[in-house]
């Protein structure tokens, strides 16, 4: 699974779940943690933050 | 084993898989092996200018199963099957087929497609040395098969042989046989590609017996002490039997298939164990259409006469007493239509289609007609690859267990017959990648939507897969937001 922050991959790591602390700086923020499985399906999950 | 395993045992993947070496995981490339028409067009020695014929022919523009007609035989089964084999098209005497029997580029058309499906070699319907066409046809075949080790030949001498000198007063017709007989040892029976059971060659004899021949001089007057063969149950107890062949078993009722007339000769072969059994095997019979037919049927059923005389001998043979051999009757006598080189049409029809990522299919007709189930990918729909076979009892797929990249595809499912029978394409079912279902979905369990977090939140996510796998990461390097 990957992490990425305002479209930029942040992490990655093996298997179907993902924690995972990353750096953002002050403001608003795009967060996405997104999966891929064998079959070629893709799939993802994008919430916003805003950090202070 | 679950159903679930017993599931994807039945299906046999063939796809090449190709690994990204940028990235990721197995890709399914469509790389094509094929091509839509060659799948669906003549694959057999049949001219394809042969347009069928009332009597049951299949016309040269069919496609035909390939599967061994060895898999129709009894479990174990060391039997080898031989094509009865007419040499005599390309005259006046006969029907235009489309070719010349005496044309060495169709003799070799003709062995391979017996090879191709599974066949030991041929039994020709002989007219010794005089007709030349029969001859130079046989001598054709004897070219081809020395050129196969896993292929030999025997002729059959026709009554027709001795006619001419049956119709001359005077003339000595067991003579004649003899001459014959010579004659094909010297030319075909020393061949290494010659039938023998052991180091005897085998000669048959078709309708011989239609004159009074001394059989002991037969004997006494042919070098290489050759194996007589005769027909029916007689030709055990023939004077000179080394064995005998049955033929086809044809009644007043033509959806009767003969198999009492094959039991009577199988369980009468089996009295004669050091004798040669040699069974049959036919589609069916109706000589409407040759000029010497008196209207003889025996209907074909969509390929239930086939599958049901080759299947008979099982209950007589098996691996403690096997078989010889097997005749199938005939590879090419159209006008009695019985050809085999054609195949046989099973009257099916296969009918495909896509729901969500699952490509199913139909089938009309009689499914015990169906060896199994070739599913084919395309880009264009013009040239395939094979990307899975599936048991006959399968009528689904799941598309979302393929690695397909992005985009858009062609499937094909193609009915493939048992031995003989034909093959039938369904058409063509688009499916593209963009329209998968979704299969696997991704939460993130914090922080929370629209909240404020600090400059190092901890994310945390997780994905739930209906496929099963998420791919690693460390093969993902390439991937981005998408």
């Amino acid at each position: 699974m990957q992490i990425y922050v305002d479209g930029v991959k942040s992490y990655e790591v093996a298997g179907s779940s993902v924690t995972k602390s990353v750096s953002v700086s002050a403001g608003s923020h795009r967060i996405t943690v997104q999966a891929v499985d064998n079959a070629g399906g893709i799939a993802k999950a994008t919430i916003n933050v805003t950090a202070n | 084993m679950t159903s679930l395993a017993m599931k994807f045992y039945a299906v046999a993947v063939v796809f090449p898989i190709i690994f990204n070496p940028l990235s990721s995981f197995a890709v399914t490339q469509v790389v094509p092996t094929t091509t839509l028409a060659a799948q669906t067009g003549n694959n057999t020695s049949t001219s394809p200018s042969f347009g069928g014929t009332t009597n049951g022919n299949i016309s040269g523009k069919n496609n035909i199963s390939k599967v061994s007609a060895t898999t129709l035989l009894y479990p174990g089964a060391t039997t080898k099957i031989y094509a009865h084999l007419m040499a005599w098209f390309g005259g006046s005497g006969h029907m235009n087929v489309g070719y010349a029997s005496d044309d060495p580029a169709q003799v070799t058309r003709q062995v391979n497609d017996m090879l191709s499906r599974g066949l030991s070699g041929a039994i020709i319907d002989w007219y010794g040395p005089n007709n030349a066409r029969v001859n130079d046809a046989s001598l054709y075949v004897k070219q081809e098969a020395e050129k196969h080790s896993n292929f030999d030949f025997a002729i059959m001498e026709d009554v027709g042989a001795l006619k001419p000198c049956g119709a001359t007063s005077g003339c000595d017709v067991t003579g004649r046989m003899i001459k014959d007989l010579v004659y094909a040892y010297n030319t075909f029976e020393e061949s290494p590609a010659y039938m023998r059971v052991g180091t005897r060659p085998v000669v048959f004899f078709f309708g011989v017996d239609a004159y009074a021949l001394d059989w002991a001089r037969v004997r006494n007057g042919v070098p290489g002490n050759p194996i007589f063969v005769f027909r029916n149950n007689s030709g055990f107890t023939h004077s000179q039997s080394g064995g005998s062949f049955s033929w086809e078993g044809l009644s007043s009722d033509p959806n009767n298939m003969g198999l009492g007339y094959l039991d009577s000769f199988y369980s009468t072969g089996n009295k004669y164990p050091s004798l040669q059994s040699v069974g049959s095997s036919y589609k069916g019979f109706d000589d409407s259409i040759a000029s010497w037919g008196s209207n003889r049927l025996l209907n074909q059923q969509c390929g239930q006469t086939w599958l049901k005389t080759m299947a008979e001998a099982g209950k007589y043979f098996s691996t403690s007493n096997q078989l010889d051999s097997m005749q199938l009757v005939t590879w090419n006598d159209y006008e009695e239509g019985t050809a085999l080189e054609t195949g046989i049409n099973n009257c099916v029809s296969v009918s495909a289609s896509l729901s969500g990522s699952t490509l199913g299919w139909t089938l009309s007709g009689q499914a015990n007609t169906v060896d199994h189930f070739t599913i084919f990918i395309s880009l264009d729909g013009v040239n395939l690859m094979r990307l899975a076979t599936v048991a006959n009892s399968s009528r689904a797929l799941d598309l979302s267990t393929f690695s397909l990249a992005s985009g858009a595809y062609k499937f094909f499912v193609q009915a493939v017959g048992k031995p003989f029978l034909t093959n039938k394409m369904s058409g063509a079912v688009s499916y593209s990648t963009s329209t998968l279902p979704t299969t696997t979905s991704v939460s993130i369990s914090s922080p929370g939507n629209n909240t404020t977090v600090s400059n190092t939140p901890t994310v945390s996510g997780k994905a739930i897969s209906s496929v099963g796998n998420i791919v690693d990461a460390d093969l993902c390097g390439w991937c981005e937001e998408l």
